[in-house]
């Protein structure tokens, strides 16, 4: 049972990996170890730089994500990310289905567990 | 209103039925190498619902109709030269070159991909990722190109190219000059602690490097005469470049043996090193020039607009 648990927590996580990656994304343009440690800070997540960089070039092929270089501050030019305006509708979809996917379960689910 | 399986048409139709798949099927490919078979399976199903036993070509060509073109499965745009070149058929099985040498190069070469030990290059052991290794050591970033090699000039591959040929000139003309001065029997084996413990024929002893040199380096030309994906390409050059430098390095011990024994333990340790030394810096120095040209790209199209 436990194993089974784990592969649903991890199954939750995958499906929610995109929508983490076009949120931080709607709030300022980041670089890719930009986004890998602002999402490592939600150790819940458990996403790793492995998993985000594959995800991108996915993202930015269907068009919901922009890339370009820019020079930096400090150091070397550094590849950013930007959302779409498509990615941005993208983005309010996901939210809404989140939002009323989690009410539901929540209205199921026993309060006393957990 | 439904065929299950392809014989249940007429020849004409059928023809019509397996071209059309068979071009959606590389579209797909080329934009997702990965994607599902059941993604086809589902086309198919519903192509074969449409269609019944006694359905013409021209009924097969409405069917498809639906679809659309075969291109507008992939997101084939910037590659939609690609689409017209042939696909091939063994044994009546549809088969696409280019995907299955964009899934091995993507073994060796795949800079997202944080594992350095990566299964199965051409379906058997495993292969190592160097990509994970330029990461690792900070030389270039995951996400440096947007394809790997995308952006590499024609100038830059052949610059590339020029790494394993020079090694294969190496092995043919240090033959040529030196056969009448070498032994008729030529060291070909090394024990643990680098002592010649096997002998060839002096031909054959020079054929199995220059074997492993020329052919894989053909291959490489091939692949840059041919304008094979940038991927592939610097794919088949970095793997040229191992192997030349494995064949070169072998020849080297040979002659170093031949000429100037006794050899130094260490040096058949040392002739396998550029084996891996070689192809990494070959395939770090083309996605650097890619990061480059993108960079150039997007940097100085920056500096020019205003902002808006």
């Amino acid at each position: 049972m436990v194993r089974e648990q784990d592969s649903w927590v991890s199954q939750i996580r995958k499906g929610v990996v995109e929508a983490a990656i076009l949120g931080l994304l709607a709030r300022e343009q980041m670089y890719g170890s930009q986004l890998v440690d602002e999402l490592s800070a939600h150790p819940e997540l458990a996403i790793s730089a492995g998993t985000v960089y594959p995800l991108l070039s996915r993202l930015k092929k269907a068009g919901v994500i922009d890339s370009s270089w820019q020079e930096s501050p400090v150091g070397p030019p550094r590849k950013y990310y930007r959302l779409t305006d498509g990615g941005a509708a993208e983005l309010e979809n996901m939210a809404a289905a989140w939002r009323s996917v989690s009410l539901a379960i929540d209205s199921i689910l026993p309060k006393a567990v957990g | 209103m439904v065929v299950h399986d392809l014989s249940e048409l007429d020849a004409a139709a059928r023809q019509r039925v397996e071209t059309y798949l068979t071009a959606v099927t590389v579209a797909v490919r080329q934009s997702d190498p990965d994607v599902a078979d059941s993604v086809l399976e589902d086309l198919r199903d519903d192509l074969f619902a449409a269609l019944s036993g006694d359905s013409t070509a021209d009924d097969v060509e409405r069917a498809i109709a639906r679809y659309g073109d075969p291109s507008s499965f992939g997101s084939a745009s910037e590659k939609s030269e690609d689409l017209t070149e042939p696909v091939g058929r063994f044994l009546g099985m549809p088969y696409d070159y280019r995907v299955t040498g964009e899934r091995a190069m993507s073994r060796i070469w795949n800079p997202q991909d944080p594992r350095i030990i990566m299964p199965r290059l051409f379906g058997l052991g495993w292969t190592v990722n160097f990509g994970a290794i330029a990461v690792k050591l900070h030389l270039i970033e995951p996400d440096a190109e947007d394809e790997p090699f995308g952006s590499v000039s024609e100038r830059a591959f052949l610059l590339a190219l020029f790494v394993p040929v020079a090694l294969t000139a190496f092995v043919l003309g240090s033959y040529l000059a030196l056969r009448t001065q070498l032994p008729a029997m030529l060291p070909s084996h090394w024990n643990a602690a680098g002592v010649v413990d096997g002998y060839a024929t002096q031909l054959a002893a020079f054929l199995l490097p220059f074997g492993f040199a020329s052919t894989s380096t053909l291959v490489a030309m091939w692949a840059v005469a041919a304008k094979r994906s940038a991927f592939v390409r610097g794919g088949y050059i970095g793997l040229a470049s191992g192997l030349s430098a494995l064949g070169a390095g072998i020849w080297a011990l040979t002659l170093a043996s031949a000429l100037r024994p006794p050899v130094n333990a260490s040096m058949p340790a040392l002739m396998i090193l550029p084996t891996v030394i070689v192809p990494f810096a070959v395939l770090l120095g083309l996605s650097r020039a890619g990061r480059g040209a993108e960079q150039r790209r997007d940097l100085v199209n920056r500096r020019g607009a205003t902002h808006v």
